[in-house]
């Protein structure tokens, strides 16, 4: 039994390396923060789009994806990446969890010679040739300059944030203040909660700002929970249209939102964008040519404001 | 085995003054609460803010209803917000396979009831550590949850399925959610308080070797009481998918603690043997009015999460204080 079950191990790990082998050719990996969450599946389906029409212009290129199953620590991911520099990946592509936790890691590929693209996330070091990712702060700006054209300039609103320990959202948040203040002096934030991407959590912080201020005319959402559970909580109080809700990123239910005129407006990132320009510029570096003249450098991928009027072009 | 007969006898006297007591300081503690917030806040006593307080407490109040079954054996449930992702996510995918909205949530539900079966089944016959076998549980089917959806929120769901959340009543106004909350709280208040299976449970968590030497299918009752909390955690998976349109595969993360400490600030002892339906309904509504309060009196949300801790820790230190008198 027991050398039946080795035998099987063992087969097991032979079919592994055989075709580690057999991957002649050139191999891309991308290796993102998650695979659960559609933000990545739509990185890994814009990079998969990208290889299929390199094959179908007669290379031979595969990709490799690899992510952890949850949200779990960054060493993990860190020993994904050290994993297909000894796999002699020909590129890889990484989107960081932890800008301090990953930061050996990107280098030693930079190190070994293998092009390194960053995805949605920077890291704490310049080794790497290329960031394809959405400028957050111009982002928010955005959103800000959204919010306060539909409330005529004037008026009470709150913030319904995701993770209060998250480079990504916390300047979501930080960059919106910012052009309020600067833009729509007299539009007054009267508060943020951290729902931690919850939806009921958002929904219940929702109603309590309404409870709390009830000529409140606006709400900003920072993220696929939060504006989901926002939407639901304006909803649900009869104030559809009556307070403004401009959110952040897109899903069936987002859109569904927004299609009932619940939502005006909302962030979407353009993942997808994201991993087919990471794979080109993969195949680029792979072939010897630049991307920039320097290094590191950063290609913002932009947003979209989806509104009830251009639903129907958003991906 | 006469003296067996008679100590519980006594146990239980002192058990239902100390009950007593334990309702009427949890309600002190709410009343406080509730007129602090009023000063700072004059909405907070509106209607409208008080149907708010039961709507966000509703599945906290659910879940822990089931966790202080658990407690009272000297047990824990982590699997709780793994079973309100997963069982959402079974009852939306029967309804988006075009079942019929009561067919589904049944599936939900026997799906939660099923993992509680593994649950106790893990427990009593594998003879693993509640910890354990509920932590494994607990990763297992939110793994189950992020395959079945593959990461993808599930919404577009039947607009009388999320009724059941969301519809207000025509008696007093009051949402359907709070209605079923209330119905679970008395149906279950009533099995822990007045039937053999609570007996049993409060006699597992009490002396568990006496238990069973005195002949009670100590192995049943304990997978019964994990069935329960499952099950329970099943239903507050029905109403937020029902509130937020959307069966998340993330959803009800970290819920289990909020149940473990509306329990523990009702009543219930992590020990095992102590704890009481209606002291647990009690606490999860302090942990929500306090929520509530803290937003509409405009707490920074950092120093939310500090008091909430603090009174956590606080209840239960001077639950301990006084019993030691």
């Amino acid at each position: 039994m027991k050398k039946a079950l080795l035998f099987l191990v063992l087969a097991m790990l032979l079919s592994i390396c055989t075709t580690a082998i057999a991957a002649d050719s050139y191999t891309i990996a991308l290796i993102t923060m998650d695979s659960m969450d559609q933000h990545w599946l739509k990185v890994k389906a814009g990079a998969e789009e990208a290889v299929a029409e390199l094959v179908a212009a007669g290379n031979d290129v595969k990709l490799v994806f690899d992510a952890p199953s949850t949200k779990v620590d960054s060493v993990v991911q860190a020993s994904m990446v050290e994993n297909q520099i000894t796999n002699k990946a020909d590129a890889i592509m990484v989107a960081p969890m932890d800008a301090e936790a990953l930061a050996p890691a990107i280098e030693a590929v930079y190190d070994a010679g293998i092009p390194m693209i960053l995805i949605d996330t920077l890291a704490n070091t310049k080794k790497f040739q290329v960031i394809y990712q959405t400028d957050n702060g111009a982002a928010a700006r955005t959103a800000a300059q959204e919010l306060g054209k539909l409330l005529g300039g004037k008026g009470k609103i709150a913030i319904i944030n995701a993770q209060a320990g998250s480079q990504t959202t916390m300047t979501r948040e930080g960059d919106f203040r910012d052009e309020m203040a600067k833009a729509f002096p007299d539009i007054e934030i009267v508060g943020v909660q951290y729902c931690d991407g919850d939806k009921q959590k958002a929904l219940n912080y929702a109603e309590d700002f309404m409870m709390q201020t009830p000529d409140l005319a606006g709400f900003y959402a920072c993220n696929e929970g939060s504006t989901v559970g926002t939407g639901n909580a304006v909803d649900q109080a009869g104030k559809a249209g009556t307070i403004k809700v401009v959110g952040f990123d897109f899903s069936d239910e987002v859109k569904d939102l927004v299609e009932r005129g619940v939502i005006q407006a909302t962030m979407v990132q353009n993942p997808w964008v994201m991993g087919n320009e990471g794979v080109k510029a993969a195949w680029k570096l792979i072939n010897g040519e630049k991307i920039a003249d320097e290094e590191a450098f950063v290609v913002d991928t932009g947003v979209t404001v989806a509104t009830k009027e251009n639903l129907k072009d958003i991906k | 085995m006469n003296q067996a007969a008679a100590k519980p006898t006594m146990n239980k006297r002192r058990k239902i003054s100390r009950q007593t007591r334990q309702i009427v300081s949890t309600a002190g503690a709410l009343l406080v609460l509730a007129i602090v917030f009023t000063i700072a806040n004059p909405n907070f006593i509106s209607s409208m803010n008080i149907l708010n307080i039961l709507k966000q407490a509703t599945p906290i109040i659910i879940i822990a209803i089931g966790q202080t079954f658990v407690l009272i054996t000297s047990g824990i449930d982590l699997s709780i917000g793994s079973v309100i992702a997963c069982s959402g996510i079974v009852a939306a995918i029967c309804m988006r396979a075009g079942w019929p909205v009561w067919l589904s949530m049944i599936a939900g539900l026997l799906f939660g009831a099923g993992v509680g079966v593994l649950n106790g089944v893990l427990i009593v016959y594998g003879k693993l550590p509640a910890f354990i076998a509920t932590m494994g549980t607990m990763t297992t089917i939110r793994g189950l949850a992020l395959f079945l959806t593959q990461g993808i929120p599930i919404g577009s769901l039947p607009k009388s399925f999320t009724q059941i959340g969301t519809q207000r009543n025509w008696l007093f106004n009051v949402p359907n959610q709070v209605w079923i909350m209330f119905i679970l709280a008395v149906i279950f208040g009533f099995v822990l308080a007045k039937t053999k299976v609570g007996r049993y449970t409060y006699a597992m968590g009490s002396n568990y070797e006496a238990t069973r030497l005195s002949g009670v299918n100590v192995n049943q009752t304990l997978i019964i009481v994990y069935t329960i909390s499952a099950f329970l955690a099943a239903w507050a998976g029905m109403i937020m998918t029902a509130n937020v349109i959307s069966a998340a595969p993330t959803a009800g993360d970290g819920y289990e603690l909020d149940a473990v400490a509306s329990s523990v600030i009702g009543g219930a002892s992590t020990l095992g043997g102590e704890g009481i339906v209606p002291g647990t309904v009690l606490g999860a509504l302090v942990i929500a009015t306090l929520r509530n309060g803290l937003n509409l009196s405009g707490a920074s949300p950092f120093i939310q999460k500090m008091i909430i801790g603090i009174v956590i820790i606080g209840a239960v230190f001077i639950d301990r204080f006084r019993r030691n008198d």
